[in-house]
């Protein structure tokens, strides 16, 4: 397939996020270093806090006013970083969609499902009207709606949350992107649902669009959907690369200590925090307290980035 | 928040405040005696001597001014603080037990909204003759459904709440529920309808007054002393300005600090739930 | 140690044209002490509807609670005041379990104030920190407010909450759907280790059949209000027999584990509405009410499924 079709490398460089609180700075990401690769799908995944979502809604440029970036992002050789308002607003879309997380809020809950689709193209100037329902019809279809013009006339809550997932992922392909973002796409959902979200998932992948980022806690679906795998855990990267790699045999004591957890392996739990090591340690490294195989330069030191023999890249003195 | 909407409440703050403090040490800070009556000297112009200059039986109309927010205020904040306490209990009554109590007390309260206020007040002051209690009870019974309905919509929302279901799973009373668990989480809620409350509540004080129906003179009160006015705004506008623009500035500041109360409390909720 | 029997509770909505809605439809079960029974089944499938009957928040329609050997449904506040020292309940939502407005030690006195347990302050505070202890939290938590904590401590905290009166049974409500996973293996952990120390009988109601594969002696599947399988962990997790149970486990055990799929070159959904679809056909083909036959094959029971039967 050629770029066209796949679009370009994001790439981010010593890409941080910090939020300009009433208590001061709270730095929400620090010191990324990664690419996510055209044509391959990237799981972020990550527990509530470790900074997956904010850096996903970084990339897209969606954070709260009081977020400040610094660091680079590149699509290709362009600077997205440094895009304007409005320059994004047709990035967006165009190049990466967003399929965002909970699809019952994220339509609009008076307004019909076939105006809000069609909408999503016209309203940037992009296309016409009657290439926006050509395109709505095939996509219904494709997502299994059979009867577009009767799902269309109704509302978000008239449909069952399974029908929700797809429309809002109908909503993400409509401006045909290079990309798709998916921002958490089985929370609290039950095993059934969970299911019908991955094949949604892998549909697009399969039909569509080859160029994916998974934003997820779902460690099960990262396992079956991504190619490759960021690990973050209070805002940092700690271990990338493969995913049979990164989850079939993890270096990371993080990863490890996370693989272990899951109720499949046996939930074995990642020691809590040690009170004592957390306030010993500042800036040294973030699983320090927690770290079973913590070392006296961990204390002080932050570890960088290290390259471990099968190219993946370990945040741990251990492969220093 | 925006830098102007920030010098707004400043401003209002500090309006409130210097209207409060100079209602409170009016009796040190006044020049002359409020009901001191100089006939040989009757709606003077501003000098020296009287400031803002004097009424139609030779009263200074500053010292007036100063102690003219006294009772008013006083009036406002009892009328408001019971129709609180009524509003509460009767709202809590309703939301937490439901059914056939929520059922009678929603009816009634209707009812009550319903009713027009001013119609309502000149009604009951008409019925009991003029006077401070009979513009209490006014007061109260017009606007204590402001109160309970939004207390019982609160408690509504807040009896799905986990905490109260695990409460009645452990076997706590609905006593120790409603007034220990349910009323602290009002708190904010109430505090801003009380805020916003108090600027309507002096309102209507003033204009009952201003009818005949409420404060009686001599009393040296705002609204008293416009309807006193009257007959000489046109040689002495003073008169009715002075008081007039406290009116104004207290139920200003009032509102403005009502406004902010209820945003800030907002953003606070929000960041809670993120 | 807990029985439930046929309990049935029906909701009505709609003012013209009433709808009727049964949540839970004549479920039975019964726990021995110091067992672990899970309830498992998809969102909205009744399962926390009979937490809340069993701890007597909302009243059955229809069938009874017996907890010891006692029927429990039916008494005034009063009278059931007595047996809610006996079991005592954790919530799914850890955060929203405290009183936002009080500190966490007044929470934690709470219980013991309401059964008038201890009289004087002091000895609360030596029981409350003993609890805290064994529940891993420290208990410098005790003067924060709800917001301060996190959603494992918060969770730990509700544990030790509910062991302040020494329950005898804990109805454990999706204790940890909300906690990440390694937060969620500390607290099951925990959970596991308490029942060892303390002879606690417990209930466990999950959609994840993982957890519940791991925590539960006996897992009954729940779906549409109603048990369509019940039986040992061992059993249901490896050979379910209700296609109901079959589509769960498959859901879960084959999920993570399986090589990635190769692209299908037209994956097709099951015609207008996914899995609607399949949750109607399993409600009509399998579970018409009335229709069952239960065959017990094995110590195993199942209830309104005449699709498997038949086949067997």
């Amino acid at each position: 397939m050629s770029e066209k079709e796949l679009g370009k490398n994001i790439s981010l460089e010593n890409y941080n996020i910090c939020f300009e609180t009433a208590k001061g700075k709270v730095r929400a990401v620090k010191d990324v270093n990664t690419v996510f690769e055209a044509g391959k799908v990237t799981g972020m995944i990550g527990e509530s806090g470790s900074g997956k979502s904010v850096l996903g809604m970084g990339i897209l440029k969606l954070l709260a006013s009081n977020a400040k970036v610094e660091g680079r992002c590149l699509y290709g050789d362009t600077e997205i970083s440094a895009y304007t308002e409005k320059q994004m607003d047709s990035f967006r879309g165009k190049e990466i969609a967003l399929i965002p997380q909970n699809p019952a809020e994220a339509l609009d809950p008076v307004i019909r499902i076939k105006k809000q689709l069609i909408e999503a193209v016209t309203s940037h100037g992009g296309a016409a009207k009657a290439e926006g329902e050509k395109r709505y019809e095939a996509l219904m279809k494709r997502f299994g709606f059979q009867d577009s013009r009767e799902t269309g006339r109704k509302y978000s809550f008239q449909m069952s949350g399974g029908m929700n997932q797809r429309i809002i992922s109908v909503l993400g392909l409509m401006g045909s992107p290079k990309w798709i973002l998916a921002d958490e796409p089985t929370k609290g959902l039950d095993a059934i649902l969970r299911r019908q979200v991955y094949g949604v998932l892998k549909d697009i992948l399969c039909n569509d669009i080859k160029s994916m980022i998974v934003i997820t806690h779902d460690v099960a679906l990262a396992r079956r959907l991504c190619d490759r795998i960021l690990v973050l855990y209070q805002g940092e990267v700690l271990e990338q690369g493969d995913t049979s790699s990164v989850l079939g045999q993890p270096l990371h004591p993080y990863t490890e200590g996370l693989v272990r957890s899951l109720p499949s392996n046996g939930m074995v739990p990642i020691p809590l925090p040690d009170r004592d090591k957390e306030s010993e340690s500042k800036e040294g490294c973030v699983f320090y307290p927690r770290c079973p195989r913590a070392c006296s330069r961990c204390v002080h030191e932050k570890p960088g980035d290290y390259q471990s023999a099968d190219g993946r890249k370990v945040r741990c003195f251990l492969y220093a | 928040m925006g830098k102007k909407k920030k010098t707004g409440i400043i401003a209002a703050c500090i309006l409130l405040a210097v209207i409060l403090l100079m209602s409170i040490l009016a009796p040190v800070l006044a020049p002359y005696d409020p009901n001191q009556i100089d006939m040989k000297n009757p709606l003077a112009m501003s000098s020296a001597k009287h400031l803002l200059g004097t009424d139609n039986i030779g009263r200074d109309v500053l010292s007036r001014v100063m102690y003219g927010g006294r009772q008013s205020i006083l009036l406002a904040l009892a009328a408001t603080g019971l129709s609180m306490a009524l509003g509460c209990l009767i709202g809590m009554a309703a939301g937490y037990f439901g059914g056939a109590a929520d059922l009678l007390i929603t009816s009634v309260s209707n009812v009550f909204q319903g009713l027009p206020g001013m119609t309502m007040m000149i009604a009951i002051a008409g019925l009991m003759g003029a006077g401070v209690k009979s513009m209490l009870l006014a007061l109260v019974l017009t606007s204590w459904v402001g109160f309970s309905r939004l207390v019982r919509g609160e408690v509504m929302k807040l009896k799905q709440e986990l905490f109260i279901e695990g409460l009645k799973g452990m076997g706590a009373g609905n006593f120790r529920i409603l007034f220990m668990h349910i009323a602290p989480n009002l708190l904010s809620s109430i505090t801003i309808i009380f805020a916003t409350r108090i600027a309507g509540s002096i309102m209507s004080v003033a204009a009952l007054s201003f009818l005949g129906l409420g404060l009686q003179p001599p009393t040296p009160d705002w609204s008293v002393m416009i309807n006193d006015a009257r007959s000489y705004y046109r040689t002495n506008p003073l008169l009715a300005v002075a008081p007039g623009v406290c009116i104004v500035c207290l139920s200003l500041s009032i509102n403005i600090i009502a406004d902010w109360l209820r945003d800030r409390f907002d953003v606070r909720r929000d960041s809670v739930n993120e | 140690m807990l029985k439930a029997e046929h309990l049935s509770k029906h909701y009505c909505s709609g003012v013209i044209r009433k709808h009727h809605v049964d949540a839970v439809s004549g479920v039975s079960f019964e726990i021995g002490k110091g067992e672990i029974l899970g309830i498992a089944g998809n969102s909205g499938c009744g399962k926390s509807t009979i937490a809340r009957m069993l701890m007597g928040l909302e009243d059955p329609d229809e069938g009874a609670v017996w907890l010891d050997g006692q029927k429990i449904s039916g008494l005034t506040m009063g009278q059931m005041r007595e047996h809610r020292k006996k079991m005592q309940m954790i919530f799914q939502h850890p955060e929203s379990s405290l009183d936002p407005q009080k500190k966490i030690l007044f929470s934690m006195t709470e219980p013991m104030k309401i059964h008038r347990v201890y009289r004087e302050q002091k000895k609360m505070q030596q029981r409350i920190e003993e609890l805290f202890d064994l529940v891993g939290v420290s208990t410098g938590l005790l003067s924060r407010y709800p917001h301060q904590i996190s959603g494992g401590e918060a969770q730990r905290i509700m544990i030790a909450r509910a062991l302040t009166l020494d329950p005898k049974v804990l109805i454990l409500d999706e204790p940890t759907s909300m906690l990440d996973v390694s937060i969620q293996a500390h607290v099951m952990c925990l959970l596991k280790d308490l029942r060892n120390k303390l002879d606690l009988t417990y209930l466990f109601i999950s959609h994840d059949l993982e957890v519940l594969g791991w925590f539960c002696d006996r897992i009954s599947i729940m779906s549409r209000g109603k048990f369509v399988e019940s039986g040992d962990t061992e059993q249901i997790i490896h050979n379910p027999g209700h296609p109901f149970t079959k589509e769960l486990v498959d859901s879960f055990s084959n999920f993570g584990q399986e090589e990635k799929d190769e692209c299908k070159q037209n994956p097709v959904f099951p015609d207008g509405c996914g899995g609607e679809k399949l949750y109607r056909s399993s409600q009509k083909v399998f579970c018409e009410p009335g229709s069952s036959d239960p065959a017990d094959s094995g110590d195993r029971e199942r209830t309104g499924c005449t699709a498997v039967c038949s086949e067997k």
